[in-house]
């Protein structure tokens, strides 16, 4: 569990990653660096030493260069912090509304008719067994 | 459903629950043999599986990674593999690497069991397309594959019991690019059920595939084959990690010797004893099994047991379109595949070829991933939303499984200074892709692109070789009829050991150039169906 701190370093990290673009909130105001974050390092327990080492890499210097640095000098670390950044933004229900898709399930309807016309000319062409 | 306990004598012993034991086990089971399994891994079951919940894109990565030397789990092993360009792929458990496969259900095509003729290299299987027919036939209708009847690039017609999955709207607009091309393509052929099949659901397109069906719609030999051999009186043994088979003076396999769950040393005797344990797991068995009458490894006179590995060096050429298309759907499984430059033509610089399988792109962490090396802001900033407004939804994959040809010195040794949880040497692969290989990527990625743009992609990235892509690992035990050149005969017989078989990936004496699961059921419902058949002329241990 991160402290105060970490989280503050954390957000923002979090928002040089993933800022705001028109409907798309950014990772804060997502709820990244909260409850989303705890629940993405539930699924991966396993990076929760790189990322911690790689808040703790970046506390205290201004956010884009520790990130500049990070990339360049801890790759896993980076590699852990982005993941579990990206990761906690698309659990966000204010990312879901906004990414605006029809997520699964859906039935597997048959849809041979969009192409049945077309694969007439494929058996046409035919294939030259060998 | 599954045992620790004592299992008694065997009449044959099987070693691997995944898709060549799941037909070991139902046929023999069925036809009155007391069957018994030892299986390493464990039962998953579809609500063990992420797809469809908040978790599924950071466990997919992780814990149902496909390759063992990420998943780490207690019932994987680890592979070297500082000496591929490849990763192996696989999964251990009940249904073996059918858990994680993304249920490609392609027959080989009739020139594959005959390239020596045919192109003049490797050698010709020992069967031909049509004997290996009827069993891909069975098969298929057995397990609930979803396809259309009537490809043109087979000789037969041959027949799907179920209809063939949608193929969507990305589907839909590769199918116009390729016929604008004049180029061959079909509804892909699914071991995925598109309706209600026996014990499984219809697809719910989540498009998890590759990471466990959440809804257990996908042919994984757990749901096709193995409830039904427990229910005929096979046992299964989970979390059993055979160290080593043994023998008896007359030189027969007497069974196995095992490590259970609880690390204690255990031996399953058996009359017969069928290896199906895949490409990697099966040599490191046989090679692990020397002993004073086999000292390199039993059934390895012909010094080929770990040769010839063929893993299929596959490439991804992804197009980017403007439409929205739905990428995120499943199944993942294969919308089309195309056999456009399937065959040999030699004008292009290489022998045989490749097959294509368009697929979807997944979830949108997908497209967010960064990896080691790359500039972090063609992908997070104000990059992030771009790319993901540009790709999620908008991006379809050609993948090209290329036939590599085999060569012994790519190979599956033991690692003489690493063991695995259980103090078993580790496997390690040996591998390099060849220049007929290489050139046959190369032309296939350039195909491919120019598939995408026809399609009307507005951008294609390609990843000529992608390192995690060997689930089809082959060849380390080949099939022939001559033992000074072949581990096993067409039955999956062991040349040196008459009561000793081998019937996963193993035996394959090409590639051939498509997904193998339904070549590898079929060759070994061929095979155990003989020893059925046989039965009373086989020797077996006492």
């Amino acid at each position: 569990m991160l402290d105060a701190d970490q989280r503050r370093t954390f957000a923002a990290l979090a928002d040089v990653l993933i800022p705001a673009s028109g409907p798309m909130p950014s990772a804060t105001a997502a709820g990244v660096p909260d409850a989303l974050l705890d629940q993405a390092l539930g699924y991966r327990p396993d990076l929760a030493e790189l990322f911690a080492e790689a808040v703790a890499r970046c506390t205290g210097k201004d956010p884009e260069a520790a990130l500049d640095t990070l990339a360049a000098q801890q790759p896993e670390q980076f590699q852990a912090l982005t993941l579990l950044t990206a990761g906690a933004y698309f659990l966000s229900p204010r990312t879901k509304a906004a990414l605006a898709y029809d997520p699964p399930p859906r039935s597997a309807l048959d849809d041979v008719d969009s192409y049945i016309d077309m694969l007439s000319t494929v058996v046409d062409r035919g294939f030259a067994i060998r | 459903m599954n045992t620790q306990h004592d299992h008694g004598d065997a009449d044959v012993l099987i070693v691997g629950a995944g898709a060549s034991g799941g037909v070991a086990a139902l046929e023999l089971a069925t036809r009155g043999f007391r069957v018994v399994c030892l299986e390493q891994g464990d039962w998953a079951l579809p609500d063990d599986f992420t797809g469809g919940k908040p978790a599924w894109e950071l466990t997919r990565l992780k814990q149902w990674h496909p390759s063992p030397n990420v998943r780490g789990r207690q019932s994987d092993y680890p592979v070297g593999t500082e000496e591929s360009p490849i990763e192996p792929l696989m999964f251990n458990g009940v249904g073996g690497s059918t858990i994680l496969f993304s249920g490609h259900w392609v027959r080989a095509l009739p020139s594959d069991f005959r390239v020596r003729t045919l192109d003049g290299v490797a050698d010709d299987w020992p069967f031909t397309y049509e004997d290996l027919r009827p069993f891909y036939d069975e098969v298929t209708h057995h397990i609930g594959a979803s396809g259309l009847d009537g490809d043109p690039a087979y000789p037969d017609p041959h027949t799907f019991p179920l209809p063939p999955l949608p193929i969507g709207k990305y589907g839909l607009a590769a199918a116009k690019g390729m016929d604008k091309l004049g180029w061959h393509w079909w509804p892909a052929p699914n071991a995925i059920a598109s309706r209600k099949f026996k014990n499984r659901p219809a697809c719910q397109r989540y498009g998890a595939c590759e990471s466990g069906c959440p809804t257990g719609a996908k042919a994984s030999t757990d749901f096709t084959h193995w409830r039904d051999a427990i229910a005929a009186g096979a046992v299964l043994v989970t979390g059993a990690r055979v160290r080593q088979l043994t023998v008896d003076n007359r030189g027969l396999v007497t069974g196995a010797e095992y490590v259970d769950r609880d690390g204690v040393v255990r031996h399953q005797t058996a009359g017969v004893t069928v290896l199906a344990a895949n490409g990697i797991g099966t040599p490191r068995l046989l090679l692990n099994s020397a002993s004073e009458q086999f000292p390199d490894g039993l059934g390895n006179s012909s010094g080929l047991v770990g040769k010839r590995l063929m893993v299929h060096p596959y490439a991804s050429v992804y197009g980017t379109y403007e439409d929205e298309l739905e990428t995120w759907l499943g199944p993942s499984g294969q919308a089309l595949q195309s056999m456009q430059f399937y065959e040999t033509d030699t004008s292009r610089g290489f022998v045989r070829g490749a097959k294509w399988n368009l697929m979807p792109t997944g979830g949108p962490l997908t497209h967010t991933l960064w990896e080691p090396g790359d500039d972090w802001r063609a992908g997070f900033g104000p990059a992030f939303h771009t790319r993901l407004r540009t790709t999620f939804g908008r991006y379809t994959e050609w993948g090209i499984t290329t036939e590599d040809l085999p060569e012994d010195h790519n190979e599956v040794v033991l690692d003489p200074d690493v063991t695995d949880s259980d103090g078993l040497p580790v496997p390690r692969m040996r591998y390099t892709i060849s220049e007929n290989t290489d050139r046959m990527l190369k032309f296939h990625v350039e195909r491919a692109a120019e598939a995408h743009r026809a399609a009307g992609a507005t951008s294609v990235l390609t990843v000529p070789v992608v390192r995690d892509s060997g689930w089809h690992l082959l060849g380390t035990a080949r099939m022939g009829t001559d033992p000074a050149t072949s581990v096993v005969d067409e039955y999956g017989r062991a040349h040196d050991v008459p009561n000793l078989f081998v019937i996963d990936g193993s035996v394959f004496v090409t590639s051939t150039g498509v997904n193998p699961t339904a070549t590898i059921m079929a060759v070994a419902l061929r095979a155990m169906r003989h020893l059925a058949d046989h039965r009373r002329n086989q020797p077996a241990a006492d």
